[in-house]
């Protein structure tokens, strides 16, 4: 009898997933004018707090597009990659199984193993939120599309102003482990043209106390952190709390109100390098209200380039209905709220960047052009 | 259909993991945390050969087979003189240490970015290059290591090793030697997990250190455990309950703003029903302590 009910549940659980599958995959919501987006974003683990301001802003992307009066409607569907390979072929996948046109991935831990599947099922993909461009190299027929301000190159310029403008000569680095983390750590060296005094990394769930204390040991008279996320804060905020005078270089991040981080408070006075005009620009400022009405908090980058990049595949639609992938590439040049961003032949793109100081009242303010 | 051929693919290559682990488990009684330390040994070593090695499919799988299979006797040589709790601490420090080389060694494995555009394999001039080419390769080599199992199972060495679980001393008096057996399931266990981390690479074309952490180790684990360890049927039935339920999940419909976490609070609490109503597992025979 025991047996007997066990196979009974069994059999119903398969017949209700199975039956579920089969309706999705038989009814695509199609039409000419209907663009179905896959979105591969990260809404589990270290990194959801990013994938949810990703979504959010692809999110108020396509209600918008879908109230235009225009024919182009958007059908976004969001699928949960966990930033682990195996969890992003797989959500990918199952996204491939629902039929999507187009897809935005993000994630340098996903963008990786679904790279071989983008190229061989042709889906003309863009990639946002990554700090590496690697991918890039298996972009031999074009499908993925960067679009994303390099960590590297922020890194990279901020590196240059330690340098050559704030004549910082012993600076340390405080680098989370990551991707993100360690691009940041490259470009820094590389512009600064000079070794760290010390080099400590955090990890993404860590309260990064004891490694804050080991940098401020060195007593360097500049801190570059890099990385994102819950434990980038507390370690910025830790810097504040155990009085460091130097100079604190850091990420866009920090311009951004992320989860339980007030710029005004903490990151007043930080120097990042980060979009030209992101917070003056007007339509930021409408992007910003319009954000903060629908989901009840203030957007960060990662959601406007959730926005944006929803924005760019309605535009490569209307450029080419038949292939969105024609459509991408033929747009050079693309007006989004980060200013005007610029594609190059192999998928890259670049971005107008400044170096800008926190100030206390939660404003940017441009020091270098 | 690439979906559903990707998940049998997952199903393989988890079916060879969880026997190998089932054999130190479930045969041998000591619960192992190391088996996502072997899995990314193989797949890293079968990687970096691959790419810098132009030896064959075949030839990188066996350089490494045969890495994990010495790593682990000389790790057995340690690990083996402690049972229990013990074992378990033991098995976890190796495998914090394998994470913590495959994630900081940038010049060889490439760090947290992970090495990219592993070759595909070619066998004996069959190129597998498509999924459900590889579908073929990967339940081939799962049903001919479940072939193996099942032989090991009864066999000599078998009986033996599951005498040392279940009477160390008892088995001692009939002149089986616990560490010997215990020692060669181990090492028979690390390298059936290597393979399993071979074809993972060779599949996925990209691997990084997020592959292989603690938690994968659990995970492999919790699949035994919940299929049930010591036999053939448990594993089996819980690597399909476990890669299809979570996917199962994805087609609920809840709202995308939500379904991620919802989807883990399903997952995990039809997990803690079933360990509450089948605290061996599905279809097991022996309870891991």
């Amino acid at each position: 009898m025991r047996k007997l009910i066990w196979t009974l549940v069994i059999v119903a659980i398969v017949a209700i997933f199975g039956s579920r599958a089969w309706y999705l995959y038989q009814h695509k919501e199609t039409g000419d004018n209907v663009v179905k987006i896959g979105l591969l974003s990260v809404l589990s683990g270290e990194f959801a707090a990013m994938g949810e301001e990703l979504n959010n802003g692809a999110i108020l992307a396509a209600e918008e597009i879908n109230q235009e009066p225009s024919n182009i409607k958007i059908k976004l569907q969001i699928e949960d990659g966990k930033a682990v390979p195996k969890e992003a072929l797989s959500a990918f996948n199952k996204l491939l199984f629902s039929k999507i046109d187009t897809a935005i991935v993000a994630g340098d831990n996903q963008i990786l193993p679904v790279a071989p599947r983008i190229n061989a099922e042709k889906i003309p993909t863009i990639v946002t939120a990554v700090g590496s461009i690697g991918y890039l190299e298996q972009n031999k027929d074009k499908y993925m599309f960067h679009f994303s301000p390099s960590n590297y190159y922020c890194s990279y310029i901020v590196g240059q102003y330690a340098k050559n403008d704030l004549l910082l000569n012993k600076v340390a680095i405080l680098q989370m482990d990551s991707i993100f983390g360690k691009e940041g750590t490259k470009g820094f060296i590389n512009g600064y043209n000079q070794q760290p005094v010390i080099i400590e990394q955090f990890q993404a769930n860590e309260e990064p106390r004891a490694t804050v204390l080991k940098v401020l040991d060195t007593k360097p008279d500049g801190i570059y952190i890099t990385g994102y996320g819950p434990s980038y804060i507390s370690a910025i905020k830790r810097l504040k709390e155990y009085g460091f005078e130097g100079v604190i270089l850091s990420e866009p991040a920090v311009s951004n109100l992320i989860s339980g981080f007030n710029p005004r408070e903490i990151a007043s006075g930080n120097i990042f390098a980060e979009a030209k005009d992101l917070k003056s620009n007007p339509v930021f400022a409408k992007f910003n209200e319009k954000y903060t009405k629908r989901f009840g908090k203030s957007p960060t980058t990662v959601s406007a380039q959730g926005y944006e990049a929803v924005y760019m595949l309605s535009k490569a639609q209307k450029q080419n209905p038949q292939q969105i992938q024609v459509g991408l590439a033929q747009i050079q040049e693309f007006d989004t709220l980060f200013g005007k961003v610029y594609f190059l032949n192999d998928g890259n793109s670049t971005f107008d960047l400044a170096i800008k100081q926190m100030q206390p009242d939660g404003t940017a303010k441009v020091v270098k052009e | 259909m690439t979906y559903v051929l990707h998940q049998l693919i997952m199903i393989s290559i988890y079916l060879i993991l969880v026997y190998a682990t089932n054999l130190v488990t479930g045969l041998g009684g000591l619960m192992t945390m190391a088996q996502a330390a072997f899995y990314g040994m193989g797949a890293y070593v079968y990687a970096l050969v691959a790419l810098n090695m132009p030896v064959g499919f075949v030839a990188s799988c066996g350089i490494s087979l045969l890495v994990a299979g010495l790593v682990a006797w000389i790790l057995s040589k340690v690990v083996l003189r402690f049972r229990g709790e013990t074992f378990v601490l033991a098995t976890l420090a190796f495998q914090m240490i394998v994470f913590t080389i495959l994630d900081n060694w940038e010049g060889v494995t490439g760090g947290s970015y992970g090495l990219s555009e592993i070759p595909r394999p070619s066998l004996f001039g069959w190129e597998v290059s498509t999924v459900p080419e590889y579908v073929l390769l990967s339940v081939i080599v799962a049903a001919l290591i479940t072939g193996v199992f099942w032989v090991m199972l009864n066999s000599p060495f078998g009986l033996s090793v599951r005498a040392v679980r279940d009477n160390e001393r008892a088995a001692e008096s009939l002149r089986i030697s616990p560490q010997k057996q215990l020692s060669r399931a181990f090492v028979i266990s690390s390298v059936l997990a290597s393979l399993a981390g071979c074809l993972f690479a060779s599949y996925v074309t990209y691997i990084d250190p997020t592959s292989f952490s603690l938690t994968e180790s659990i995970f492999i684990l919790c699949i035994l455990l919940v299929g049930g360890s010591g036999n053939i049927i448990g594993p089996f039935l819980g690597v399909l309950f476990m890669i299809l339920f979570p996917e199962g999940l994805r087609f609920l419909g809840l709202p995308d703003e939500s379904a991620a976490n919802l989807r883990e609070i399903v997952y995990g609490t039809i997990l803690i029903v079933l360990m509450y109503y089948r605290p061996n597992g599905f279809k097991g025979i022996y309870s891991v302590k």
